[in-house]
């Protein structure tokens, strides 16, 4: 091609990557001049990018895939390095307009730690994955693409996992990435003083981290873990920089974090906002991204908008052009809106739920739980509280997990004459015709305890309502989180909501695994020696049949022993301008990702 | 707090506004006042129509469950959202249950928080201010040290604060509002008893030989009555709101109570689609409040005796 | 005078550290346990709770927790947020231009209107523009904070778009707080300028300048407003502790960084060190206020120099 073919604004393009590049504006005038210009034009131009953009639909479906659990390969295989699902095709040598764009994301509520090491926030994380590089990437449930590993082998049995690492990354402060970075991560995670939670759950049995040589590492568990790998694509396992950590000491995560992504923090007033600039070093992109080199956005904004009305405006007003937790009732109308994009995928994990102390009386009687169960109207609650847009829950975990059993849906359906018959076969009888049901002169009586969150307040009200069709009488106690944590971790509750996104089923300990009861995350305190094997059997084994089969029967005796009922299968819902192109999404639908992404004008 | 604290003036900055000054404690010249003051009121538009508007609102009140077309906490869910119609002329929210009904409902709660939060303020109140004021010295520098300290503060945190130790749910709210704003009404009232006790009757009253109770009772409280009735009548709406705010905070009434503050809070998530589940109990609250302190305003006219033609 | 300032700063000091005394307490009573907070739902074992709560001091008996904090905050240090581990300094730094301009910029409104309204109200006696402009501030005084502020939210910066409805920095996210509380301070400005200037309309002193030929809007500008201030002063000093009170509920509808909120986050965390700092904050600054409207009073009024 001939460079005074081209317009000012390609011409231009094309001398500012030469720059870029090391090429004095003298010498690529001679150059583009000389018979082997125009292959340098082509050259340079490649670097531009991609074929010019068309407007591209949303990437991700916004339909829940049909559980297919037969054809993809659960996290149970022992993994070993997926040929890229990509082939990275290097466009064509013709010139492109700039892409760019100012990204301007609205979190939903605040948070104070920005260590994803350390971090209980996925707000926290959704930032962390563009600054701190994860060692894999999970492109669908159960394959695995490469990150900063260019390649791992695990051991048959999932005890040993071995990581070979890239050899070209650079953290932000300029030192290398290299295998004791990995093992300085890690061993700083399960380090009591960094009082890690999610990051440190993660990493499961851990025992050690070793260095081989430079570029690899070998990781040891104590016992069989088949998630690690799934937990290895999460932000909160990201590679973090050694040197920034011991530079900034406390200071790290709280007003510093420092990786080898894309992105560079350039500033963060925790509660309020963040800035994250582009890394102009950047060249490890993993081949499942679009493109290789610095990112195309000239920044992202992350801002804190608490209240839910005002941050759909700021999508509307074009204030904020990509924000998160759509509230349901804003859907419709956003759906409508031709400037806006409305991306709704269910969020892996288990949904809204109701927690039931097995320990406390009244609810530590069965008949009692399963009249709680079969008395809740769940479509009812669905059209209710989240305006038709959150589907009915069946299970503890959401279909699109891998092990999901759609026969959990037949099961305890809503019918409040059964519900009625299992209290009265119980001895629970109304005698003084208050309609609320007595025993041995006690009325029914139950404690819902929920953080003053809109949601929970209208979801309390619901269940409320609908208990008391059947004779029980629910006390709502809505308090602040002073009050509320005490009252939950003491077990001074017998109901109380929950949600949990994971994208391995092995995130059921966290509801109903001993280990978490008596203060911990299972607030049903439910403690039960058969279901903890079925959970540890299940981690285990590497055959995806035998997992599906443990957690099936898991499923089945959650809903059996009525330990807890899950009743709305949360979706992540985002909405975002027009113009916004080539983001990716993980499979649990949690953290966008913004390498790619740059915005067209439209 | 948004508040018309101002309404009666600082003690002791304005020596020509203090009510005790020109009150005489004769029994006859007392009758005359307040009829006079009636009188005046009377005549008062403004003050006319805010009576209205508080009588009205007790009505309501009282009579709610007989007014009220329907049930304040059953769940319509197919009614739900609905903007007002000839069925429902406020609308429904979000479970189906008739705004208005709610609101009448709402109104005996709003009433209850507005009249018992005043009263603890009174009862606090007026006491620490009628102790600081009549014996003076050390008494009084403590407590007036107390109530700056409390005052260093904006009343809603500190209303929140004392919720937060004392747990949500209406009694509490009421608790705390009251308790917030001791520090105004201690203020007024000291202020005033200091210009009545420099009248003379009270030192001819010492020296007669009436124990000092007696005279703080007896005489002093009832020339003080007059600002304490303003300034009431003025802070009720100031409690309403405050109790208001305090459910926009969360900490509030429970559900369902249909207390106003609360219906506001459930209602922000919908404005854009559904109005009328904000806008109605926000404009009962400015109504209610609109009434006393029109009514306030007129009684503070008609008790000032410096109006009087 | 100057005796007078300095035995008010001095009375000042014990003050203050009953406030922090007493805030201290306060939030002890609160029912929970921060280090359970800091935790929240995720998973955590007893041993690293008590870890958490090692770390945070709060095993320490409450003189040792308090004196620590006292001593600490003579040396400028307010210690680390528990909830956020960020210096409380910090946090202060931030939040406190957002708050202060927010403040600033409703009292200058409520300035702005109050004052006019109340002239225009005073000069007009009794006429049906004297009527309309009180109603107009009696409504100002009964409307909720939040309503005003969601109202004013929907209908300029959602339906018009004159506005942006959320975060700080630049004026022009100043608008529309301020006008929500500068709104509501306006109402009990207008009404105290108007009844002062009445009084002073009534005066002797009006009636010899008008005698003396003076133009009426000398006499209002001269010897009115001058003498009508004075009420309106004590007025402007409490109001700007009520606007910090507002600023609290605008902060959340708005979206800004402020004190306010950071005030409540802390009361509902029970984050001490976050709470303690910023009620020293808060007293030192109501206290300078009140000495600032006490002096200024003086200064106006010579018949008031000593309480």
């Amino acid at each position: 091609m001939d460079f005074n073919q081209l317009d000012s604004q390609t011409q231009a393009l094309l001398l500012k990557e030469a720059n870029r590049r090391g090429i004095s504006r003298r010498d690529f005038l001679r150059l583009v001049g000389s018979s082997a210009g125009a292959a340098i034009v082509a050259y340079l131009a490649t670097a531009c990018g991609a074929p010019p953009p068309t407007p591209a639909p949303p990437p991700p479906p916004t339909s829940v895939p049909a559980p297919a659990a037969t054809s993809v390969p659960p996290t149970g295989v022992p993994p070993t390095a997926v040929p890229p699902t990509v082939a990275p095709t290097r466009p064509p040598a013709t010139p492109t307009p700039v892409r760019t764009g100012k990204l301007v994301y609205a979190w939903s509520s605040p948070f104070d730690d920005l260590d994803p090491n350390a971090t209980t926030s996925t707000r926290a994380g959704r930032l962390g994955i563009h600054v701190i590089e994860p060692l894999v990437w999970q492109p669908k449930a159960g394959q695995f693409a490469p990150g900063l590993a260019a390649s791992w082998e695990a051991s048959p049995d999932a005890t040993q996992y071995t990581f070979k690492l890239r050899k070209d990354v650079k953290f932000h402060d300029g030192t290398p990435f290299d295998a004791k970075a990995v093992k300085f991560t890690f061993d700083r995670i399960v380090d009591p003083a960094l009082k890690s939670q999610t990051a440190l759950s993660l990493m499961g049995p851990y025992k050690s981290t070793e260095v081989i040589d430079d570029y690899t590492v070998k990781v040891t568990f104590k016992q069989p873990y088949a998630p690690f790998l799934d937990s290895c694509s999460t932000p909160y396992l990201g590679i973090t920089s050694p040197a920034a950590v011991a530079k900034y000491g406390k200071d790290y995560g709280v007003t510093m974090i420092v990786g080898s992504g894309p992105f560079i923090l350039k500033s963060f007033k925790p509660g309020s906002e963040a800035v994250l600039v582009p890394n102009p070093d950047y060249k490890w992109a993993p081949d499942i991204m679009k493109h290789n080199g610095p990112p195309y956005l000239e920044s992202i904004t992350w801002k804190v908008i608490q209240e839910t009305g005002t941050r759909t405006g700021t999508v509307e007003t074009g204030e904020v052009n990509f924000i998160e937790d759509v509230p349901t009732v804003d859907v419709k109308r956003l759906k409508a809106n031709p400037d806006i994009v409305v991306l709704a995928l269910a969020q892996g994990g288990s949904g809204e739920s109701l927690m039931m102390n097995v320990t406390r009386p009244p609810t530590d009687q069965l008949a009692v739980r399963r009249a709680i169960q079969q008395a809740i109207d769940k479509k009812g609650m669905s059209d209710a509280v989240f305006d038709g847009v959150y589907p009915v829950a069946c299970s503890i975990i959401q279909p699109s997990i891998f092990g999901y059993d759609p026969e959990t849906c037949k099961m305890y359906p809503y019918d409040l004459a059964a519900a009625k018959k299992s209290l009265a076969d119980a001895g629970w009888v109304d005698t003084n015709n208050d309609g609320i049901v007595e025993k041995g002169g006690q009325p029914l009586a139950l404690d819902l305890y929920f953080r003053q969150l809109p949601l929970n307040q209208s979801m309390s009200q619901y269940v409320q309502n609908q208990l008391r069709k059947v004779g029980i009488n629910v006390n709502l106690i809505g308090l602040e989180r002073a009050g509320y944590f005490d009252a939950v971790r003491a077990g001074k509750h017998h109901l109380q909501f929950w949600w949990e996104t994971f994208t391995d089923p092995d995130g059921v300990r966290i509801m109903v695994h001993s280990s978490n009861a008596g203060g911990g995350t299972n607030r049903n305190n439910y403690v039960n020696a058969e279901m903890d094997k079925l959970i540890a059997d299940a981690a285990a084994t590497s055959d995806p049949a035998k997992r599906k089969e443990l957690y099936a029967k898991i499923q089945k005796k959650v809903l059996d022993e009525a330990v807890m009922i899950n009743l709305c299968d949360d979706q992540s819902i985002y909405a975002y301008r027009k113009g916004i192109q080539d983001f990716a999404m993980d499979i649990g639908g949690n953290y966008p990702y913004f390498y790619d992404t740059f915005i067209a004008k439209t | 707090m948004s508040e018309p604290a101002n309404s009666v003036p600082m003690s002791g900055r304005q020596p020509a506004e203090s009510f005790g000054a020109t009150f005489t404690s004769t029994m006859s010249a007392r009758r005359t006042l307040w009829s006079d003051a009636f009188a005046r009121l009377r005549r008062n538009h403004g003050a006319m129509l805010g009576a209205a508007g508080l009588l009205l609102l007790i009505l309501v009140a009282l009579l709610a469950s007989v007014l009220a077309p329907y049930d304040p906490i059953e769940m319509v869910p197919r009614d739900r959202l609905q903007s007002p119609n000839p069925q429902h002329w406020l609308g429904t929210d979000i479970f189906g249950r008739d705004i208005l009904t709610r609101l009448m409902y709402g109104a005996q709660i709003s009433l209850l928080v507005g009249v018992i939060s005043v009263t603890i303020s009174i009862l606090i109140g007026v006491n620490l201010g009628l102790i600081a004021g009549y014996y003076g010295g050390l008494l009084d520098t403590l407590t007036m040290r107390l109530i700056d300290v409390m005052l260093a503060f904006p009343g809603i945190l500190l209303a929140l604060a004392i919720v937060a130790v004392l747990g949500p749910g209406l009694f509490n709210v009421m608790i705390a509002v009251g308790v917030a704003a001791v520090p105004t009404y201690a203020r007024v009232v000291r202020g005033a008893v200091l210009s009545v006790r420099q009248n003379a009757y009270v030192d001819a009253a010492l020296v007669v030989g009436c124990k000092n109770a007696r005279i703080l009772f007896r005489h002093v409280l009832p020339n003080v009555l007059a600002p304490i009735i303003v300034i009431a009548t003025l802070r009720v709406g100031g409690a309403i709101i405050s109790g208001a705010a305090l459910s926009f905070l969360g900490m509030g009434a429970q559900p369902p109570t249909p207390e106003w503050g609360a219906m506001l809070t459930e209602g922000r998530n919908y404005m854009r689609v559904a109005w009328w589940i904000t806008t109605f109990p926000g404009l009962a609250i400015m109504v209610t409040v609109l009434s006393m302190n029109l009514l306030g305003d007129g009684l503070r006219d008609a008790l000032d005796p410096r109006l009087r033609v | 005078m100057l005796n007078y300032i300095r035995l008010r700063l001095v009375l000042a000091v014990p003050t203050i550290i009953l406030v922090t005394i007493l805030v201290f307490l306060m939030l002890y009573a609160i029912p929970g346990d921060p280090a359970s907070i800091f935790a929240g739902d995720k998973p955590v074992t007893p041993e690293l709770l008590a870890q958490i709560r090692e770390d945070m001091g709060l095993n320490r008996p409450l003189y040792v927790q308090y004196s620590d904090f006292l001593w600490r905050a003579l040396h400028g240090d307010l210690g680390r947020s528990l909830q956020s581990r960020r210096p409380v300094m910090d946090a202060i730094m931030l939040a406190l231009p957002n708050t202060l301009e927010l403040a600033v910029a409703a009292m200058l409104f409520a300035i702005a209107l109050g004052v006019s309204m109340g002239v225009i109200s005073a000069l007009k006696h009794n006429t049906w523009l004297d009527t309309l402009s009180m109603l107009t501030s009696l409504v100002g005084i009964s409307m909720p904070i939040f309503w005003l502020s969601l109202l004013l939210i929907l209908v300029f910066a959602v339906n018009l778009r004159w506005f942006p409805s959320i975060g700080e920095g630049g004026v022009d996210r100043l608008v529309l707080p301020a006008a929500a509380l500068g709104l509501i301070s306006a109402a009990p400005t207008a009404r105290l300028i108007r009844s002062s200037m009445l009084e002073v309309l009534q005066q002797e002193y009006v009636n010899t300048a008008r005698a003396k030929g003076l133009h009426q809007t000398t006499i209002i500008a001269r010897h009115v407003l001058k003498n009508a201030f004075i009420p309106a002063l004590t007025v402007m000093g409490m109001e700007f502790g009520n606007l910090l009170g507002g600023a609290v509920i605008t902060e959340t509808v708005f979206a800004r960084l402020g004190l306010g909120r950071l005030y409540v986050e802390g009361i509902l965390t029970k984050d001490f060190p976050m709470v303690q700092g910023l009620t020293l904050l808060i007293a030192v600054i109501y206290v300078m206020m009140n000495l600032l409207v006490d002096v200024l009073y003086a200064y106006f009024d010579p018949r008031i120099r000593y309480e």
